[in-house]
Formats: C-alpha cells, structure tokens, sequence
C-alpha cells in the first residue's frame, strides 16, 4: 500500500480537491446548452444558443468569463469520466488514457513521487508499444530512463529504455517525414491554384521521398499518411484500379493490426468504393461501401455522408425499394446528431418524387413519412439560384425535368441549369453531363420529338460516364440517364395513350 | 457553440452520474463509494499495508476481488493527480507551475483529441502553445504545435498561420530530440556512479565522447533541460578527472546561461550549485562551499529526493570540514523525515556511511553530550560492521572509507582481531587495486598508515613512531590534490590518525 499512501498523500499534501471543478449532472444543467430538453432526453439541441439569451439580460461581458469557466470545468471533467470503463476498449480512448497517464506520470516525476512511478510508467509503455503511440512510448521509456539511472543506478534497464528510444525514434522518424508530406501536400491543394497534374506529380514525388521509409515502418500513423498521398496521386490522374489497388493495401496493411481505428481504416474502403464505382462496378462499390460505413460510428457525421452516398448509389442501380428501406430507417434514427435537416429533406423528396412518377410504389404510411420529412416543392417552381445549396437544388430540379417537360416548360429549366453552371462551379465531368441536358431541353423548347432527343442524349452521355470522386459535388443523384429513361417512358405512354383513347 | 455542441456528444447524463472525485470530504448523510473511503483512510493514515485495506473493505487480501479493486483505485487517483495545489504551495515557483499547468492541459488537450472535439483541441492549445514555448515545456508545445499546423491546413485552411506552425513545430522538434540526447547523456554518464564511485577513468572517457556528439545541438537549442544535460555531463566530465576548477568553471557557465532565461528554475540551477560545492570542498574551500549548499538546500521541497540528497551533501562536507555539529543537524533532518523511508537502499545506504562517521567523531570528540547519537540516527554497529551490500562491491569506491570506519570500531571496540581481518582486507585493497599510476595517493598513504597499527602490535607509542612521516607527507597533500572521488576520504585522514591513536594505549 505504499504506493498508494505516496499517491494520497501527495493529493493531500497539496489539496487538489479545491481545484477539481467538474460538473455533475446537476451542476451541468447551470449551462443553457445543456439545459435545454433535448439534451436530457440524450442529444444536444443546436438551436438554443447561449450568448444570446445572456445579451438578452444585459450581461456578455459576464456571459464570456462564464463561457471561458464552463468550458474549462467541461475540460476538467472530461478527465473524469468513463472510469469504470476497461482501458482496452478502442484505439482512440487508449490513446488518451495513455496521454493522461503519462501527464500524471511526469507530473509525480516532478513532485518527486518515486514509488508507484515504475507500476505506472511500465503499464503505460506496454499499452503505447501495443497500440502504436510512438510519441508516448519515447516519452514514457525516457521517464523509466531517468528513473533507472538515477534512482537506483540500474544499467541495465538505463541501457534497454535506450534501445527502446532508439528503435521508435526511427519509426517517429518516419512518421513525422510522413506528416509533412501530407500537409505540404494539403497546403498546395488548399492555394487553389495548381493543376490536378502538378497536385498529382507532388503527391508521387512524395510518396518517392517516404519510400525509404515504407520498407521498414508500419505503424498506423505512417501508413495512413503514405498511402493517403498515393491515393491522391491515383485519384487526381483517374488511376480507378490502382485507386482499389492502393486502397486493398492500406487496408490489409491496417486491418492486421488489432488496434487500427475503424475510422480510419473506412476511408480506405471508401476510396476503394469510390474506385469500383469509377470503374462501373456500383455493384462491388457497395460492397466496399457497407464496410466503409460499417467501420463508421454510427450517427457521426461522416457515417450519413457514407449514408446518403449509398442512397444516392442505390437509386443509380434503380435500387428503389432498398434506397427507400434505408431512407425510412435514416429518418428513424432518433439519436444525437440527427441526419442534417437538409440533406433529410432532400433525399425524402427525392424518394417522393420518383413516386409522383410511378417509379416507386409505396404504402400511404410511408408516404406520409415522406412527407413529413420532404421540401416544398411539389408544385413546380425555379428555386432561387443566389443563395447556397446549390447543388440539392439542382439534384431535386432534375428529378422533376419530366414534369417540366410535360408542363411545356423545359427552357425555363434548361435555362435554370445554364445559370447553375455558371455559378456553381461544378467540376468538369458533371458539367458537361449537365450541358448535354440542357441541350435536350432547349431542343425539346424547339419543338423536336422528347423521346428523340432523349435517346439522342443518352447516346452522347455513353462517352461522359459519371464522375464518382467528388460524390459531394454531384447533383445527380438520380442520373440524367434515368431522366431521359423516364421523357422516353412518358412519350410512349403518351402515345399509348393517344392510340387507346 | 460549436465547441460545446462538440461536447454533447461526449458528455451525458449517464457518465456524469458516474464521476467520482476522490479528494471531496466523506459526506457522513450519504453512502460513500469504497474508493472515497479508502482514498480517506489512507490520507488519515488508517491503512498501513494491504492487510489494512482488505480489513477495511471486509475482502480477502489474497483474493481476486481486492486486487481487482486496488487496480481501479489507482486508475481513479490519476485525474486527481493532475489538479494538485501549486499555486498555494511555496514548494513551487512559477516554472513549476507553468510546468504542471502544462501537463493537465496536455492529459485534456490529447483527451478533446481522441475524442472528436477538434474545435475545443484548437481553443486550448492556442491558449497553452504560449505558456508551454515560454517554459520550455517542449513536448506540450510541441504537441500543440503539430495539432494546429494540421488544424490549418486540414481543417480550417489558412496559409500564414499554417505557415507559422509549421515552423514553431520545426523548431520544438529539434529541441525536443536535442534534450533527449542530452538528458540520456547525463543519465549515461551518473548512472554508473549510482552505486559505485570506482569508475572515474570510464565516466570521463564517456562524457568526452557524448559531448562530442551534443556539440551539433549546442548552438541551436537553449531550452532549461538542453543546458542542463549539457552541462551536466560536461561537468560529470571534469569531476571524474578531478579537474575541481574546470568543473566549477562549466557550472558557472551553466548558472550564468540559466540565468538569463526568464523561465530558469531556482531547482534546476541548484543542481549545478551542489556539484559547485562538493568542487569547492575538493579544494578546502568548506566555508563556500558550507554556505552554497545551505543555499541550495532552501530551494528544495522539504522531504523531497533531491532535498534529501543536498542535505547529504551537508553533511559529507561538514564532515570533511571537521564541522561535525553542522553535520550532525543535516542528518538529524535526513533521519526524522517523514520520507526517510521512502529514499532507495543505495541512498539510505550512503548516509549509513555518513552516519558512521559522525558516531566515530561523536565518540572521539563528543558533539552534543545531551544527545544520544546513535539513537537518532538508528545506527546499528553490529549491521554496519556485517551489512553493506552494495558499497561493499565498490572495490575501488566506498568500501575503502567503510573498511576504515568498520577498523576504527573495532578498534574502539578493543576488537584486535576483528580489527586485524579488516587491516587485511584494506591491504589487499591496496595491493590489488590501487597503484601508483591511479592516483588516490592520501588513500594509498593511510592504508599503509593503517597496516603499520598490525605490526606495531595496537602500541600507540610504537604507532606514532612508525607513522609520524607518513602523516606528514599526508598534510602535504592537498585533499582533492588531484585524484581521488570525492567520497572516498569522508573525514580528512589526518584526523582519523588522530582517532587511531586515541583507541590506541
């Protein structure tokens, strides 16, 4: 119990219980945050605001050194929770229990505590070495250095913390290459102004330099990094097999290890579907994908990017009905934080529009689901081109083009669609697939045969296959092929229609 | 807001019901977690061993259930651990502080990290990069300065302050490998001498290797433990060579550029001024050297090691000084501290050492009549005269000055032939470590002074007649002239003659 008595004494000695401001589920309440009712039913509300209620009482100034204590106890008591938890639970907490012990462990280094030291700097290094915190493990096997050498002259464990520092000194080493690689890298991205070609060539000339070290290190922080920038080099030059070649070694390099961050070995399998879906294999893109969202936590917001991207590729596979399944269980889940209010909308008017059109046939339960959770926008109308969310504008516009074309107005639209070219930006390959639809339109606008020009435009878009890499900036989430399917499906049933009066 | 909604997603109500913090008073209207009752009991000193604290908890001390509790225990006096006091408490000055502040929001800062919140992450470490750069706390601000160069180039993209971390992240990055080499190199060369004081000739060739290799940090890095380790092993360097001067020189080099440094610590430059004073004893400068180490002591924690260490230091150069009552008040510290017990065996073993001096001196020269010695400083002779377990291996080291003292008992002792086994020993020391060519020529002398008791059969007249030009070529030689560790002769040999012949009829 010595070690013990040396750790209590030490708290009493320099009563630290005066310091310790936590809160508590009482005290948490004092914050108007978390006052609010929906975070006692489990999840935050971001629409209560705190500093303007307090501008409302006349009192900012005390508003902001309240912010800066609140924040500071929330900081405080992020130490203390979680306890009774195991400590080899993920990656990510073992990483910070392991930064938090090693700061008690210099702290009792620095006060002078020596006697449960050694317990704690031991298990510390056993969890860094395990899980690959090769920063810790530096620090950790210089603070038993220290101690062996100086508390009890002991060479021979001064000389194995040696080897030890020696050994992950290297592999910091390369790390550290990696890290700046990645970052020069962003930061050349980030300037706006260099080609895809030179973003492509820097990324290779890169990942040259680490290739020294990618023979000898496999740590999780270096693969990551290495393989990010050979990604970017395969994306950037429209390499979709070698994107899933790369992404298949990253994958199996971080998969072997027990401790790799589910997170972070997602985006690999998200490359990797992103790939197969370059290369017209949506089939096996899903298949990546799932893993990909899979590894995700689950409600985080990247895990509903994945989501809607999925979505968004179900409905490319004319997957309806699983497109809605997943839908109905997205608007289901009721935990914090809730799909973005936006992207709900749009993929629930989506689905309602594919309805209207007799795509989808559904339950009027169902239906009202939707509903509740779709736009405004079923009567036609332009929506506005100068405000933001261009994009969802112009996913949802081209889901209603058959009823424009129906209603005689497909200039209107096609026009609605130069103009959105022009201020959205949208990266080449989609603007062409978009130009091709306003050709059609305003071709329709002339009088010529929809069908006609319908097949006419699924022609010309066989030579511009949809871009899958910067899934984000697609407004097609239903493909302007499928557009086209449906003005010819509407003219035939016109037809019919005319000959079966 | 956004760093609060960050925070939602981190903290609910559920795991806040859970937090326990240990250090708040035992509250006697509600049930208390049997952590908070053990945390108490220790801290009233209820428990005293294992056996206490299973007896406490009504478990098996044996038993799975208690270890498994022990372990949660500890894990639970971690965040408390990293709130301490330094504010309130001389103890610390404000490098220190900033030192500890430094730690805790680190342990957070890498806790906001894992756990997702990159916008509180960014707002701490801008608020800590500062303190953390201005105290030299490399691996906190180098941390931070790594997570914000990515945050700018990651997150929220912006060149110039992308641009200016990435620097500061350069700069931190050497400082931080420049101290480990230099801490190791300090460790490298101390270690050895932990235990044993006998291998000089290796330390010196060591140090002059290591600060070869240091020299390329040298010009680049000026953080607190660079210049330290630096120092200190060059100083290490120059004490093993019994260059007194040159030692002196380089920790007042050190002193000086430490001071410069707004963030120097009084500690960190005591270091330097305790191996200042054992130079200055080296060269019978007691009186300097006396008042340094006083100094010095005062810069400490009381109970602390190194407070444990400089009084220590006290008393070796009390001792050498013949100021024996100075020496007996630092050992009457280093005895009645609470901490004694806490010090390693090769510590404690060290002052044993001492505390055998101080007893013979006590004997011979009677310090304080009033006092019984031997009781404060809970001197056994009987353990002294068989135990000694590491310095005993210190061939060449600290077994010359124990044999001398273990001989000048039994001699005291009318122990003749206990005494003349120890004579024996300290001849074949002589014979089989010590030559003409390595120096310790005052320890060489006295050991043969010491051999002429045998063979003057204990006759104190026939003693001084056999030694009398010995002892005068002893005085000739200045102590720390210029090759011997300067533990070896604890009391100047020209007094312990004295002490022979006071045992001597």
């Amino acid at each position: 119990m010595e070690e013990f008595r040396e750790l209590v004494l030490l708290l009493k000695n320099y009563s630290a219980d005066q310091h310790i401001e936590v809160f508590d589920s009482i005290s948490i309440k004092q914050i108007p945050f978390w006052a609010s009712k929906s975070f006692e039913n489990g999840h935050a509300d971001g629409d209560l605001q705190v500093e303007p209620n307090a501008e409302m009482n006349g009192q900012s100034k005390t508003t902001s050194q309240d912010s800066d204590q609140s924040r500071q106890r929330l900081w405080n008591t992020l130490l203390f929770l979680d306890l009774t938890k195991e400590d080899h639970q993920d990656p990510q907490r073992v990483a910070y229990l392991c930064w938090q012990r090693l700061a008690v462990l210099k702290t009792l280094m620095a006060a002078g505590a020596f006697k449960s030291l050694r317990e704690i700097a031991e298990s510390i290094l056993h969890l860094a070495k395990t899980y690959e915190l090769t920063t810790i493990v530096i620090e950790t096997a210089a603070q038993l250095r220290q101690f062996s050498a100086l508390y009890n002259g002991n060479m021979n464990g001064f000389e194995k913390y040696c080897r030890i520092i020696g050994q992950y000194e290297s592999i910091l080493q390369a790390e550290q290459a990696a890290e700046d690689e990645y970052c020069a890298y962003l930061f050349l991205q980030n300037q706006g102004i260099s080609s895809p070609q030179f973003l492509a060539k820097q990324a290779k000339e890169a990942c040259q330099r680490l290739q020294i070290h990618a023979q000898s290190c496999f740590s999780s922080a270096f693969v990551l990094n290495f393989y990010f920038l050979k990604l970017q080099a395969a994306f950037l030059e429209s390499e979709w097999e070698e994107v899933v070649q790369i992404s298949n070694q990253a994958t199996q390099l971080l998969n072997r290890k027990s401790i790799s961050s589910p997170a972070k070995i997602s985006a690999f399998f998200l490359s990797k579907a992103l790939g197969w879906a370059n290369l017209g294999k949506l089939d096996q893109a899903l298949v990546a994908l799932n893993t990909a969202i899979a590894d995700e936590v689950a409600g985080s917001s990247n895990w509903y990017r994945l989501q809607e991207m999925k979505l968004t590729w179900l409905l490319h596979l004319d997957k309806h009905a699983e497109a809605l399944d997943l839908t109905k269980n997205l608007n289901l889940k009721n935990r914090y934080p809730e799909w973005p209010l936006e992207q709900k909308q749009l993929y629930n008017s989506i689905l309602l529009c594919l309805i209207d059109t007799g795509e989808l046939p559904i339950s009027n339960r169902v239906k009202g689901m939707l509903m509740a959770n779709c736009l405004p926008f079923r009567s036609l109308y332009l929506p506005e081109l100068n405000s933001t969310n261009l994009d969802s504008k112009a996913a949802l516009l081209l889901v209603q083009v058959p009823k424009w074309v129906q209603s005689g107005a497909s200039g209107q639209v096609a026009n609605w669609f130069q103009k959105y070219l022009s201020l959205s930006g949208a990266c080449m390959p989609h603007a062409a697939r978009i130009q091709t639809l306003i050709t059609s339109l305003l071709e329709i606008e002339m009088g010529k045969n929809p069908a006609m020009v319908a097949q006419e435009g699924i022609r010309h878009l066989k030579n511009l296959p949809l871009d899958y890499s910067s899934p984000e900036a697609a407004p097609e989430i239903i493909r302007v092929e499928q557009i086209f399917h449906m003005l010819i499906e509407i003219q035939s049933n016109a037809v019919c229609s005319k000959s079966n009066p | 807001m956004e760093d609060l909604k960050e925070f939602a997603q981190v903290i609910d109500g559920y795991k806040l019901r859970q937090i326990e913090v240990l250090t708040r008073p035992l509250r006697t209207e509600v049930p208390e977690t049997r952590y908070r009752i053990m945390y108490h009991a220790l801290a009233e000193g209820q428990v005293r061993d294992e056996l206490d604290g299973a007896k406490l908890l009504g478990l098996d001390v044996k038993g799975r259930p208690f270890r498994r509790f022990l372990m949660e225990f500890r894990r639970r006096l971690f965040a408390p651990l990293l709130f301490l006091d330094t504010e309130s408490s001389p103890n610390f000055n404000a490098t220190q502080k900033a030192n500890f502040e430094c730690l805790r929001k680190l342990a957070t800062f890498q806790t906001l990290v894992y756990r997702h919140c990159p916008e509180n992450a960014q707002i701490l470490a801008k608020s800590i990069i500062e303190v953390a750069i201005n105290n030299d706390v490399t691996l906190v601000a180098l941390e931070m300065a790594t997570f914000l160069k990515r945050y700018y180039v990651e997150r929220v993209p912006d060149s110039d302050q992308y641009l200016y971390y990435k620097e500061c992240e350069e700069r931190l990055r050497l400082d931080w490998i420049a101290e480990n080499k230099a801490m190791e190199s300090y460790q490298a060369v101390i270690a050895p001498s932990v235990k044993y004081k006998s291998t000089q000739l290796q330390i010196s060739k060591r140090a002059q290797a290591l600060l070869g290799s240091l020299s390329q940090y040298k010009e680049k890095c000026n953080t607190i433990i660079f210049v330290s380790g630096y120092y200190a092993t060059k100083y290490i360097g120059e004490m093993s060579r019994f260059r007194w001067h040159d030692a002196i020189a380089v920790c007042d080099e050190a002193i000086q550029i430490l001071e410069k440094k707004a963030c120097t610590s009084p500690r960190i430059m005591a270091v330097f001024k305790v191996h200042k004073v054992i130079c200055l004893t080296m060269l019978d400068r007691y009186a300097e050297a006396l008042d340094l180490n006083s100094e010095v002591i005062q810069t400490e924690i009381e109970g602390s090691r190194n407070w444990f260490l400089y009084l220590d230091n006290q008393m070796l150069v009390s001792l050498k000084a013949s100021n024996f009552q100075v020496a007996h008040e630092a050992a009457a510290k280093i005895y009645t501290n609470k901490n004694f017990a806490a010090m390693p065996a090769s510590i404690k073993e060290s002052w044993t050492l001492l505390a055998a001096y101080l007893i013979l001196a006590d004997r011979n020269q009677a310090i304080n009549p009033a006092i019984q010695l031997e009781k404060v400083l809970n001197f056994r002779l009987n353990k002294f005269l068989n135990q000694v377990p590491n310095y005993s291996k210190d061939k060449k080291g600290l077994n010359v000055p124990i044999l001398i003292a273990q001989f000048l008992f039994l001699l005291q002792a009318k122990k003749f032939d206990e005494a003349y086994h120890k004579l024996i020993a300290l001849r074949k020391y002589r014979v089989k470590h010590f030559n003409s060519e390595d120096g310790y020529y005052r320890t060489q002398l006295f050991i043969r002074m010491l051999c002429t008791v045998a063979s003057s059969s204990f006759s104190k007249k026939v003693f001084i007649y056999k030694t009398a030009d010995m002892i005068k070529t002893i005085s000739k030689i200045p102590k720390g002239h210029p090759d011997q560790h300067f533990k070896i002769e604890i009391v100047p040999y020209e007094l312990l003659w004295q002490w022979v012949l006071n045992c001597l009829e």
